[in-house]
């Protein structure tokens, strides 16, 4: 095939590679003064362009990378650690001073909490009194109620004296 | 750990590509440190999701994509721009005269391919430079395989306009 026509190919992106090993032969034939001679430079770009190798990036350098990668995450992960657990121990300090329940004496009653001694005793006093007049007034009432026992009794046995009469 | 996900297994895929991944990230960045800074970067992103990285078929491929994808993210934070100079050349056989005038040849055509657009120049890069197929070309550009040919053909076209203009000069 001739050169310009695999030029042409080359150039619309339609060359296989077969007809690109042969432009290249082609053009490795070519003499520095003769048509299509630029190709000729521009192939031997890209040659030269392909031999170009990363030879200042020793592998050495990036593998240390890699591990000082590994580490700085494990110690992200250990100082995250330590401050989250720092900021919970603080947290729980303090909340639990807030809500600590303070050491003093104190009463309920009736569903009321008094921390004040004095009132406390009056309570007390107050209940106490309520709780006597209570006893004092069930007393009276089984007083009552043993008079009542007591008179069922005497009548139930004159009933019966009267009945063994007849 | 799998063997898989090993350090050793992991460098000795990285190592096998990265003149290949080099080659791309300074093509892209036009920067050499800059080229190799992020390739640490991307070898450091991929060590942290190496397990992800079991499945993944076409390595070199999706290496590929990751460092486009870097470098352009990099790209847009830094507006980087840099004297492109090649002084990889080994004199080989060809006399002083031929290697200072293939040297300056390489120089303007650095030039030139800087100046095509971003999907241009990779798409030329990967097909030119690493051979690739279009098929790793469409997946690594995130383009159809049309596409892929149509921007290889555009860029070829304009660095030949390019090239003669230059000459012409």
């Amino acid at each position: 095939m001739k050169i310009e026509h695999l030029i042409e190919k080359y150039l619309s992106a339609e060359i296989t590679p077969d007809e690109e090993r042969e432009l290249e032969t082609q053009l490795a034939l070519l003499q520095e003064d003769e048509e299509f001679y630029e190709y000729k430079q521009l192939f031997r770009y890209f040659d030269d362009k392909k031999c170009e190798k990363c030879e200042e990036l020793p592998a050495e350098r990036w593998i240390g990378k890699l591990e000082t990668t590994r580490k700085k995450n494990r110690k992200w992960l250990v100082l995250a650690g330590g401050i989250a657990a720092s900021l919970l121990l603080v947290l729980s300090i303090v909340l639990n001073v807030e809500h600590r329940p303070k050491l003093e004496g104190y009463v309920v009653i009736n569903g009321t909490r008094i921390n004040d001694p004095v009132l406390a005793a009056k309570y007390v006093a107050e209940c106490d009194a309520e709780l006597q007049e209570m006893m004092r007034y069930s007393d009276s009432i089984i007083e009552k109620m043993e008079m009542m026992i007591e008179d069922t009794d005497n009548e139930l046995s004159d009933w019966e004296t009267a009945n063994e009469e007849e | 750990m799998s063997e898989k996900t090993s350090k050793e297994y992991f460098v000795a895929q990285v190592i096998q590509y990265q003149d290949s991944l080099y080659r791309m990230a300074k093509a892209l960045v036009k920067d050499e440190d800059f080229a190799k800074d992020i390739l640490q970067d991307l070898y450091v992103k991929l060590w942290v999701k190496r397990e992800h990285l079991v499945g993944v078929i076409h390595f070199h491929a999706y290496m590929m994509r990751a460092l486009r994808n870097l470098c352009l993210d990099n790209l847009k934070k830094n507006r980087w721009i840099m004297e492109d100079v090649d002084d990889h050349l080994e004199s080989g056989t060809e006399n002083p005269h031929a290697l200072l005038e293939r040297k300056d040849f390489n120089m303007m055509i650095s030039k030139l391919i800087e100046q095509l657009p971003e999907l241009q120049r990779t798409v030329l890069h990967l097909k030119d430079v690493e051979g690739l197929d279009v098929k790793e070309i469409a997946y690594i550009s995130d383009l159809t395989e049309n596409a892929v040919r149509v921007n290889l053909c555009r860029a070829r076209q304009r660095l030949r306009e390019m090239i003669q203009g230059s000459k012409n000069k």
